[in-house]
């Protein structure tokens, strides 16, 4: 098969995904054949869904961030702060309605806060994100002392408990209606477009007229709100909402972002790919947890995972420019 | 859009086909494997038990003495233990939830806690319960019905006597201020019994208590030796007029204790009544900086646990019951000290292991189960 | 002791006119002076004991600073540096319970940390991955081998061989650990100031394809940072850890805020190529001030986090304001004098 070097990004993005479906599959055959194939009951299988949907949700918001070759280190704290201020607010004046509604705003506020530094100063998002992270898990700290919101509505837990015909958690149908929304933008309408032309050379972006500021202010904006989302999630599933909330999402969302095929560096991005890393990651978080290996191996596993794919696509990256100039 | 669509359109089919092909042979192993209901396992051959067990965290002597005790009860009745925990300072409820989750799919025939945390997982405990799996915590309990026991150590109320006593009697001539130290404001058995020393001391404020006030904020000093080391520092650096100290976690002790020599406290100048491990006291009741402490015994703790739990399955005690009689009914709990004939059980399910255990210098070798999984243990 | 403030002038970087930077340090100097003089008045602080438990604060993070300054200064960061103090100090804990003397444990710490810190450098120049993204990474590999550690990462009951360095004081309240951090400090500063390879890491820092220009190989310069980054790192968990009795590995998780914090406090941007390790100084010691002063004004740890984010920004906006405000300043004053203003890309 002649491989195009210039119009290749759609052909690469299928293929690639091609090996993470089978990736997936083979994830759960191996886990299946470890744990006595406890991971194939439809409970168990459809059930670490649960956990995945907070993730996913970060993780397609960082898709677009990242595409742009930004970054956004603050979800975790934002989904925190969230959480504590949804907590607060309903502990306080008992109306959950309104509780859900400070929660956004919460969400919609850090991410206009990291969205305007970094669409209006020249202060690279890495910096920025580091700070936010800082100051939005300090003011989670701060709100409850150490307190944890524990009381909510009898309903509020619904999507923990229910699931379609019994077996899909609705969490994870939330996931994929949001997946198919952020694809749809992604590789459909011109959104898409500009974030990659911004990741790939933000220079030519700009003088080609993409408003740079303008979508780098939504995307992590939007990045905002998606966190606040993950942590009504989170709640409606763990009622009790306390400042370490998101603490090591961070990192799992990022990583689900470069599993997929979304390059760091910007300029290639691949909402799919996060779809099905995102489901990579649950089944392997599960698979661990079946063999008896909770804990921290997971967050191990996972950084040992990220630096091999960096690396391997760094590599990918260097052998690419190689063959181009030659 | 063609590809998009086809895309999803085959990841749709995929994950469909893969859970209901599942469905088919899942369903016939979920009904094989787990043994939940009691008269499934009176028409089966008798089938090994599997618990799975949860402390707060790992690697603290306490725990580790609970770890030991629960082993041998699993060994001695033939059941398997699954024990599953996080090294101190990296505990969290999530964790424990996740826990849950896998010893639920996993099918195991109860679950044995103790809850950092009353309130956060107890769906999830109920889910347990719908399914038929025993839900019985230990040493921290959740709200009540999210279990079916509690296997309480001590009755709360006895541990508020016994320290607000000590205490009251250790200060008797000078009196002054005492702060209490506890682990986290969500600990329900921490919280249980600051009310009950704070009951015993108001009962007794005009009399016995007449000289003693207590400092208006408790300090919560985390799971963490570290946070908890500079927590009590930060307590006494401020608050140099504390003559007494209730150290009532397990890192509470010893960080009392460096506090006072720290900040270089006269030995006698502040009076500490805590729960800890004795061994772990040792050096502090050698210097006179602690006179006692109280505990109970661990080891005991986690024996009972399993043992009840697995009774419990086999239908030989139920809710409604108000005694239970176990192994170590009768036997020795500490030196001269043995355990009643029977465990009380309390209306609300709390299943009452023992009498709190006073443990000075000449007694504290009679500990089980730490440093060695033997230690202490007599017959 | 305030020394530190006075006119050093480190290899400054020749974009600003000098009268600016001597203001910016000064700056900075006098307003650390001022918090030191205000906390020193209130009780705590007077007593030798609040005076030693400082002087022990400041040590590590003044090394620690010093390492996180140098990886600044060329563009990079490691965010994984607290972590790593973390296995330093456990591994020369666990050496020290076996019953070694420091000078088998130092060298462990210093051999742990090198070692880190040198597969950061590999992932970052080798395989060119950027060090953000790898150094997150790698603070999950780093918090995986706790749990791998023999007793999850706890070393208990540890004796004088290991605490003697923590506890031992001169004059009464001086501890040896702080000593020793201005010994590296001073180290430090002439080396920044006399030798060639400080002039490569401004130069890489400020304009990499200029480096390279230049004749400088960045990706050694860097590495070679990290190998020093790893060495520091070592040396500061020996200065964190030895007045503990207990060491756990993750007590320095997230350290490196703090480090950070002091760092571009004192003036480092975080996109290379300016600072000077005067002001990291300065910045440390500011930055232990705050701490000091919120716990005793009873804040406790929760505004910590919120603190070191707010004061981040600050900085970090400052800077960015101070450019252009700058450029217009520069252009309209210094109209007919030679310097051009170079493009501030980063």
């Amino acid at each position: 098969m002649e491989h195009k070097k210039a119009a290749k990004k759609p052909k690469f993005t299928i293929t690639y995904i091609g090996i993470l479906i089978a990736l997936l599959v083979g994830l759960i055959a191996l886990f299946a054949v470890l744990a006595e194939g406890t991971i194939l009951k439809p409970s168990v299988l459809f059930g670490l869904t649960e956990n995945v949907t907070e993730v996913g949700l970060m993780a397609l918001a960082l898709t677009f961030v990242i595409t742009t070759g930004g970054i956004d280190l603050s979800v975790g704290s934002t989904m925190a702060l969230s959480a504590v201020m949804l907590g607060m607010t309903y502990e306080t004046t008992n109306n959950i309605a309104l509780a859900i509604f400070v929660s956004f705003l919460t969400g919609l506020a850090c991410g206009v806060l990291n969205g305007v530094i970094i669409a209006k100063t020249k202060i690279a998002p890495l910096v920025t994100t580091l700070a936010t992270m800082s100051l939005y898990y300090g003011i989670a700290r701060i709100i409850s002392g150490t307190n944890i919101f524990s009381t909510y509505p009898e309903g509020f837990t619904f999507l923990a408990e229910k699931k379609l015909f019994n077996i899909v958690p609705y969490q994870f149908i939330l996931f994929v209606v949001f997946y198919i929304i952020f694809a749809l933008f992604f590789y459909r309408a011109n959104i898409g477009r500009y974030l990659r032309a911004i990741g790939y050379n933000e220079k030519a972006a700009k003088f080609m007229g993409v408003g740079v500021g303008t979508n780098k202010f939504f995307i992590y904006t939007l990045t905002g709100l998606m966190c606040s989302l993950a942590s009504i999630i989170y709640l409606s599933r763990l009622p009790a909402a306390k400042p370490d909330i998101g603490l090591n999402l961070n990192l799992e969302a990022i990583t689900a972002v470069v599993l997929g095929g979304t390059n760091i560096m910007g300029g290639v991005g691949s909402v799919s790919g996060t779809f099905i890393a995102v489901l990579i990651l649950g089944v392997l978080r599960k698979g661990l947890q079946l063999i008896g290996l909770g804990g921290n191996i997971y967050n191990f596993i996972l950084g040992i995972l990220l630096v091999i794919c960096l690396i391997g696509f760094s590599y990918l990256d260097y052998v690419k420019k190689k063959r181009l100039r030659n | 859009m063609r590809k998009l669509l086809s895309k999803t359109l085959v990841l749709t089919v995929v994950l469909a086909l893969l859970g209901l092909g599942t469905a088919g042979c899942g369903s016939q192993k979920t009904t094989d494997s787990s043994a939940d209901k009691p008269s499934a396992t009176q028409t089966q051959p008798e089938k090994k038990l599997k618990m799975g067990m949860i402390p707060k965290f790992t690697g603290v002597d306490y725990f580790i003495a609970v770890e030991n005790g629960a082993k041998k009860a699993a060994s001695d009745l033939g059941i398997t233990l699954d024990w599953q925990g996080d090294p101190s300072g990296q505990e969290s409820a999530a964790k424990q939830q996740a826990y849950i989750q896998t010893f639920i799919d996993k099918g195991y025939d109860a679950i044995l806690v103790s809850a950092l945390d009353a309130k956060s997982y107890a769906v999830t405990l109920k889910q347990a319960k719908e399914k038929g799996i025993k839900v019985i915590t230990w040493d921290a309990d959740v709200q009540q019905d999210a279990r079916d026991f509690f296997i309480n150590q001590v009755e709360n109320s006895g541990i508020g006597a016994i320290l607000m006593g000590n205490m009251g009697k250790e200060l008797a001539s000078k009196g002054g201020k005492v702060a209490i130290v506890s682990s986290d404001p969500n600990a329900s058995n921490q919280n249980a019994w600051i009310k009950a020393i704070q009951d015993d001391y108001n009962a007794k404020k005009s009399s016995d208590y007449s000289k003693i006030t207590f400092y208006d904020k408790i300090i919560y000093a985390g799971n963490n030796q570290a946070e908890a080391d500079k927590s009590v520092a930060a307590l006494l650096t401020q608050n140099p007029d504390i003559t007494g100290i209730f150290a009532i976690s397990s890192m509470a002790v010893p960080a009392t204790a460096k506090a006072c020599t720290d900040l270089k406290k006269p030995i006698g100048s502040v009076a500490i009544q805590g729960l800890g491990v004795p061994v772990t006291a040792k050096d502090n009741m050698t210097s006179g900086l602690m006179k006692s402490v109280v505990l109970w015994q661990p080891y005991d703790l986690g024996y009972l646990a399993v043992e009840f739990s697995a009774k419990f399955i086999k239908g030989e005690v139920k809710s409604g019951d108000t005694s239970f009689k176990s192994t170590l009914s009768g036997k020795t709990q500490l030196k001269d000290a043995k355990y009643a004939d029977s465990h009380k059980i309390l209306p609300d399910g709390q299943v009452i292991l023992g009498l709190p255990i006073v443990y000075t210098i000449d007694t504290l070798d009679g500990f089980k189960g730490y440093p060695d999984a033997n230690s202490g243990i007599s017959k | 002791m305030m020394a530190k403030s006075s006119k050093i002038q480190g290899e400054a970087n020749n974009r600003f006119n000098p009268a600016k930077i001597l203001n910016k340090e000064m700056v900075l100097g006098i307003i650390t002076l001022i918090a030191f003089v205000v906390l020193y008045s209130l009780t705590n602080f007077k007593t030798e004991a609040g005076l030693t438990t400082f002087l022990k604060d400041v040590s590590y993070l003044l090394t620690a600073s010093i390492a996180l300054t140098l990886i600044i200064l060329t563009g990079n960061i490691d965010i994984s540096a607290g972590t790593m103090m973390g296995l330093c100090g456990y591994a020369a804990a666990y050496v020290a319970k076996l019953g070694y003397e420091f000078y088998v444990y130092i060298p462990v710490a210093i051999v742990v940390g090198v070692l880190l810190a040198g597969i950061n450098g590999i992932i970052i120049t080798r395989f060119k991955v950027p060090s953000i993204v790898a150094t997150l990474a790698m603070i999950n590999v780093h918090l995986g081998l706790f749990i791998l550690l023999p007793s999850g990462g706890w070393v208990e009951n540890l004796k004088s061989n290991f605490t003697f360095l923590g506890t031992t004081t001169i004059l009464g309240f001086i501890p040896i650990i702080f000593i020793i951090s201005l010994v590296i400090l001073a180290f430090f500063l002439v080396f920044m100031k006399y030798s060639r390879f400080s002039k490569k890491i401004y130069a890489v820092g400020g304009n990499n394809h200029a480096a390279v220009l230049a004749g400088i190989n960045p990706d050694r310069v860097v590495m070679q940072l990290f190998l020093l980054e790893g060495v520091l790192i070592g040396i500061s968990s020996i200065l964190f850890y030895t007045p503990k009795t207990i060491v756990q590995a993750n007590s320095t998780y997230g350290m490196e805020m703090l480090f950070i914090t002091a760092t571009v406090v004192g003036g480092t941007s975080i996109m290379g190529g300016k600072g000077k390790l005067v002001g990291t100084a300065i910045g440390v010691v500011l930055v232990s001030i705050i701490n000091r002063a919120m716990i005793f004004l009873g804040f406790q740890d929760y505004y910590s986090n919120a603190v070191q984010g707010v004061v981040i920004l600050i900085v970090v906006l400052l800077a960015v304001i101070d450019l252009k405000k700058l450029k217009q300043y520069l252009r309209r004053i210094l109209s007919n004098n030679q310097q051009t203003v170079r493009r501030e890309n980063s």
